[in-house]
């Protein structure tokens, strides 16, 4: 025995100790057939996660998020400054406005006057949620709403703000918020798209909006915000061209689902099947679009609650209820501009006009998704890109003034979808220029809306160009505050 | 076999190279399924490394008594198979570890098992150095006995070896339980009392009993009654981890964030070990927030007891009319929802007996669903939430609900359902919200209903309120067209249906006792060049609609064909002007610039080329509707000439009218050319812009 041990050793030559080490290599070999990825050098898929699968059980199915473009002022809405009133025409001290920076269209303003809301204020529901006279309907639903009054956001001009609120960055090229999320959880209903756009314009003062805004940015360009128009032809190019029918068309498709087989065949692009799955999609919607965007059918009285513009193609009444029905057929995210909310002068006058286009209507869409039993899994979101400066651009007189940006503090509201209903959250101070308490920024309210909809904000990454984005970047808390 | 030993040794060296490299990449390890069983002997083959130490444990004991050359070769063998056996077992283990189990005693057991393996291991290499040898020896037997515990622990449970004695102080927690009971004492049993305990009681605390806590520990008192910011047990574990003071000590399993608010919340309270759930009033923020962290939590966990439906299945049933979709990850309840009315088959609902058992949602609404076909829905003995909005059931469809005892919440808005459904509504257990808006539920009956439904919250939606009348949106043209020729049919519409159109022919406002429209209106334009119809909507609890008003043009003599030399600018006004001139479609100054109604030109003129070689009239007049931009104070038209040739090659100008200096804007947006009349085949219209300015057109009319 010992002599064979120490023979053993003896044998340890070079030729041994190669012969060993090609078993420890045979080890590692075998060891690496069960890691796919370590030799591949693909990072563990830990945190993608497979698409449609959510991270944890979701509150809200779906999201309507309804921009207010243009910036609504929060001193004439949800955000009750009764000391501006006060002190009307006096100048804003410059400890308030501390080293916030202005837009060029108040920076050589000599003073900076302050004034209070020309609306009247009162209390609403059991949640004494205050409300401005402009908006009576959705004065009649605060307890179905939490009114956050401490938004706030990084840029002070239209487009990046709007950009912002949008894909998470001022810059363009990023996804838009919708888009992610029909990249993150697909299409509910796969006859529509997962994400749908409305526009509206109103007689105010109006901003810009561009199909940047729903793009898809470097996500597949499936995830593209679809917009509806308000022709009868709602998505272009959808129905048959003239003298073509639907079983003509059934035919043309299915002979082109088998030259494009061909294709794939022989050249295994995955493009090709995704494309032979979007011509089936689109024939598909040929039915399902015209059963959704048909509202002649919808009771009288829903006309009466979203108002008589519902019937009036364009309008922002017509396309809330619009939303409501794309929602409730399964549409992941619909989301509807309003134009016209860039007070800068005429406030008094245009705001009334604004006011009136969405009041009536952002109430009934809330309340018809309420009495459908659909609000609590569907999320509402009424915001615009920022706030409004507390004092008067241009000429001050009793009767009327102007409100320049003002990124410091906005007030929006969210309902449904697992936010707690009847709240009004966070605070500014008492001229509404700072936030004082519990501060949103659209990162959080991001990563809100993200965790809403049962993803982790943090988990949900795409990888472009070498690293992976994310809708908050690096930045972005729940508010855990405002989860039901 | 020759060499028996060389062998061994090189096979033990391939396993731990094998064994070292499986543990230092751990975490890219996947185990494909059919190297699942391998892991799965695991309990099987540990048991021999287990004994074989022993053994060799014993013989080391009683060496003494055994023939020496005996004892070298036994011992050596053995140690050779004690080490195969040990790293088999540990790969093993190792494989089956990934199969999902997580938690501390896994780790422990894992290490120790890796552990024994590589001394075992050393073992073998370091046979010729006896004192080594023996050390090793008895380590590795340590960690048997340890990694052996612990891995039972894993496969019966952590209390298994202890069970039979610690049952006895086992307790069923109700809301009536004290909070510290049910909450408190088992967070610090699980995270502190390891070292705060009566025999170990480290910083002199025991934190094991109500009675040693309030005596503290060396640095005073554990926590102060309603001040949470005082207590020194939150504030030691609000300090950073790498602080020394910080507790549990870096190493130790840490509170969470919840249970750190929990105990917050009590202490805040009162740190009152007596109170307990029940006594709690409603609004009292600890009672919240064991109501939405800690009893939420452990329900929703709990409610589900039926399997996975797994994805292969999942994916199965899932196409483009049907969604389903487990709730999360970790959930097995699926929820369903199916889409299209026009596409919708009865499988659609019935393939779902698949998965009877794990769907919890299902979505109905807008489909052809009716009595027979809600049968189906009893099946689903988990379901909680059931949307049938506008379908087609009745009252006795819900009978087939009365099953579903899981059920919560029930929308019906939209459905034909009556009162007389509240005998299945009430047998319907645990039904918490209902939703009858636009049902045959009327008023009246919501209080019965209430009365009768205690425990559900019912939304009856919206009810217009009779006194606010909201006005009607004005009657719309059908049709774009507003160029016609005398007698042609008009039509007028109404978005809103049950509407009654007014109107008139002579330019007054139209009221209540004018012409009620019907079905178009043959408009004769008595010889004048433009008719206007003005209309007004009425309807029954509506206010009257404001008054809308089409003008109609006289189509006048229409050429065969209208080409025109240069297209007009395309990239800001997208309209074809040889199509735009010619359509039957007038635009007022009001129509939006920038768009394909109009078209323009600046550098290039209008050069429009008019073609009546079959129709062959007299004309005498051509009207050019042009558009200036509202507060333009220059004219954008330098002139206007009209030629007319019969072979296009040689043009006779019959005017030329001169606009550059013209102030009166009105005049320039119809343009009135009258000439000595012609009856030539073709006319050739010229616009050249004014200096620096932009000439929008959009019709031209030949009288």
């Amino acid at each position: 025995m010992e002599k064979e041990i120490f023979e053993h050793h003896l044998n340890a030559n070079r030729r041994h100790f190669l012969g060993k080490m090609a078993l420890g290599f045979g080890g590692v070999a075998l060891g690496s057939l069960l890691m796919p990825d370590l030799l591949s050098g693909k990072e563990v898929a830990e945190d993608q996660l497979p698409l449609g699968l959510k991270h944890f059980a979701a509150k809200a199915k779906r999201i309507i998020l309804l921009v207010q473009n243009g910036a609504p002022s929060q001193l004439e809405s949800f955000d009750y400054k009764p000391k501006l009133n006060d002190m009307f025409g006096q100048d804003l001290p410059p400890s308030v406005r501390g080293d916030q920076k202005l837009t060029g269209m108040t920076a050589g303003q000599k003073s900076f006057p302050l004034v209070g809301s020309k609306f009247g204020f009162k209390q609403y529901g059991n949640s004494g949620t205050w409300v401005s006279d402009l908006f009576p309907n959705i004065a009649k639903i605060t307890d179905d709403i939490c009114v956050i009054k401490s938004m706030h956001t990084d840029a002070i001009n239209h487009d990046p703000a709007l950009t912002f609120m949008q894909t998470g960055a001022q810059v363009g090229n990023r996804p838009s918020i919708g888009s992610w999320f029909s990249y993150g959880l697909g299409s509910e209903n796969k006859n529509l798209p997962a994400y749908c756009v409305l526009l509206s314009k109103g007689k105010g003062n109006g901003q810009g909006v561009y199909s940047k805004l729903w793009s898809n940015g470097f996500l597949d360009s499936s995830h593209q915000g679809v917009q509806l128009s308000a022709s009868e032809d709602p998505i272009l190019y959808l129905n048959n061209p003239n003298g073509m029918d639907r079983k003509t068309r059934r035919t043309m498709l299915d002979n082109l689902a088998s030259l494009n087989q061909l294709g794939y065949d022989e050249f295994g692009d995955p493009e090709i099947p995704a494309k032979i799955k979007q011509y089936e999609m689109a024939f598909r919607m040929q039915t399902a679009v015209p059963e959704i965007t048909d509202v002649s059918k919808e009771p009288d009285h829903i006309k009466k609650m979203y108002g008589p513009d519902c019937m009036v193609p364009g309008t922002y009444a017509a396309n809330c209820l619009l939303a409501r029905k794309l929602s409730e057929s399964g549409v992941r995210f619909v989301q509807l501009y309003h134009q016209g909310w860039d007070q800068h002068s005429n406030l008094v006058g245009e705001m009334q006009g604004q006011a009136k286009d969405v009041d009536m209507a952002s109430a009934a869409l809330i309340t018809d998704l309420k009495q459908r039993g659909l609000l609590d899994e569907t999320l509402v979101i009424w915001s615009g890109e920022f706030g409004r400066t507390n004092y008067c651009q241009g000429k001050l007189t009793k009767d009327n003034y102007g409100r320049d940006h003002h990124p410091r503090c906005f007030s929006i509201f969210v309902a449904g979808g697992g936010v707690k209903a009847g709240i009004s959250y966070g605070k500014t101070d008492e001229l509404g220029y700072n936030i004082t308490e519990n501060p949103v920024h659209i990162h959080d309210l991001h990563a809100t809306i993200m965790h809403l909809m049962g993803l982790d904000h943090e988990k949900m990454t795409y990888k472009h160009l070498g690293r992976r984005f994310r809708l908050t970047d690096v930045h972005g808390n729940v508010v855990k505050d405002l989860l039901a | 076999m020759k060499r028996p030993i060389p062998f061994f040794l090189n096979v033990l060296f391939f396993l731990h190279i094998f064994l070292a490299f499986l543990v230092v990449f751990e975490s890219y390890l996947e185990i494909p399924f059919w190297l699942q069983p391998l892991g799965r002997m695991h309990p099987l083959v540990l048991h021999f490394p287990v004994a074989f130490i022993a053994l060799l444990v014993l013989l080391n004991l009683f060496r003494k008594h055994i023939d020496p050359i005996s004892f070298e070769k036994i011992n050596y063998f053995l140690l050779l198979l004690t080490s195969l056996t040990t790293v088999l077992a540990t790969i093993m283990g190792l494989v089956l570890s990934l199969e999902g189990y997580e938690s501390e005693l896994m780790s422990l057991h894992k290490w120790i098992g890796i552990a024994i393996s590589f001394i075992v291991y050393a073992l073998v290499l370091m046979y010729q150095s006896k004192k080594v040898y023996r050390i090793l020896l008895y380590t590795s037997f340590v960690g048997v006995v340890f990694g052996g515990h612990f891995g039972a622990g894993l496969t019966h449970g952590s209390n298994f070896l202890m069970e039979p004695i610690t049952a006895l102080n086992k307790k069923e927690f109700d809301e009536n339980t004290p909070i510290y009971t049910a909450y408190v004492e088992p967070i610090l049993a699980a995270k502190c009392t390891s070292c705060h305990n009566p025999q170990k009681h480290k910083g002199d605390l025991d934190l094991t009993n109500v009675e040693s806590i309030a005596r503290g520990g060396e640095n005073g008192e554990v926590w102060l009654a309603h001040n949470p910011e005082k207590s020194l047990l939150l504030q030691r574990v609000a300090l950073p981890l790498e602080d020394e003071e910080h507790m549990p000590p870096d190493g130790k399993t840490q509170l969470t964030a919840q249970e750190i608010e929990l105990i917050e919340s009590w202490i805040r309270h009162g740190a009152d070990t007596e109170i307990s759930y029940a006594l709690l009033k409603k609004e009292d923020s600890l009672k919240q927030l064991i109501t939405k962290k800690w009893l939420k939590g452990d329900s929703e966990k709990e409610s589900y007891t039926f399997d996975f439906a797994g994805t292969r299945l999942i994916e199965e049933l899932n196409n483009p009319y049907r969604s389903v979709v487990q709730k999360s990850p970790s959930s097995p309840a699926i929820e369903v929802a199916i889409y299209g009315k026009s596409a919708y088959k009865p499988e659609f609902l019935t393939d779902l007996v698949k998965v009877k058992e794990q769907v919890v949602y299902l979505n109905l609404a807008n489909l052809p669903i009716d009595n027979q076909t809600l049968q189906f829905v009893g099946e689903l003995k988990n379901l909680e939430h059931l949307v049938l909005n506008f379908t087609e059931i009745t009252n006795d469809a819900l009978a087939a609900l009365v099953a579903s005892v899981k059920l919560q919440s029930l929308s019906l808005a939209g459905t034909a359902v009556d009162i007389a459904a509240l005998k299945y509504l009430k047998n319907i257990k645990n039904l918490k919200e209902l939703f009858i808006w636009n049902t045959q539920i009327r008023d009246a009956d919501i209080v019965a209903l209430s009365k009768e439904l205690p425990r559900v919250t019912i939304n009856e939606g919206y009810i217009p309120d009779p006194e606010v009348k909201l006005g009607l949106t004005p009657p719309i043209l059908i049709g774009e067209k507003n160029i016609i020729s005398s007698g042609d049919q008009i039509s007028l519409g109404h978005k809103m249906n049950g509407v009654s159109i007014r109107y008139t022919l002579d330019e007054t406002e139209p009221n209540e006792k004018s012409a009620i429209y019907d079905s178009g209106i043959a408009l004769d334009l008595q010889g004048e060049r433009s008719k206007t119809v003005k209309a007004i909507a009425y309807k029954d609890d509506w206010l009257p609609s404001e008054v809308s008003s089409f003008t109609f043009y006289d189509k006048g003599f229409v050429p065969d064909k209208v080409e025109v030399v240069h297209p007009g600018i395309l990239s800001s006004y997208t309209g074809e002007a040889a199509e735009i001139l010619s359509d039957d479609s007038k635009n007022d100054a009001n129509t939006y610039y920038y768009s394909k109604f109009w078209a323009s030109f600046n550098i290039k003129p209008l050069i429009a080329i008019a073609d009546f070689s079959t129709s062959n009239p007299t004309i005498k007049e051509v009207v050019l509707s042009c558009g200036n931009p509202n507060g333009a104070k220059k004219s954008s038209v330098k002139y206007i000439e009209i030629w007319s040739s019969n072979d296009k090659e040689n043009w006779i100008l019959l005017r030329k009218l001169t606009l550059a200096n013209e102030l009166n804007m009105e005049k320039l947006k119809e343009i009135y050319i009258k000439f000595p009349e012609s009856s030539m085949k073709y006319f050739k219209i010229v616009g050249q812009p004014n200096t620096d300015s932009t000439m929008r057109v959009n019709q031209l009319f030949f009288f």
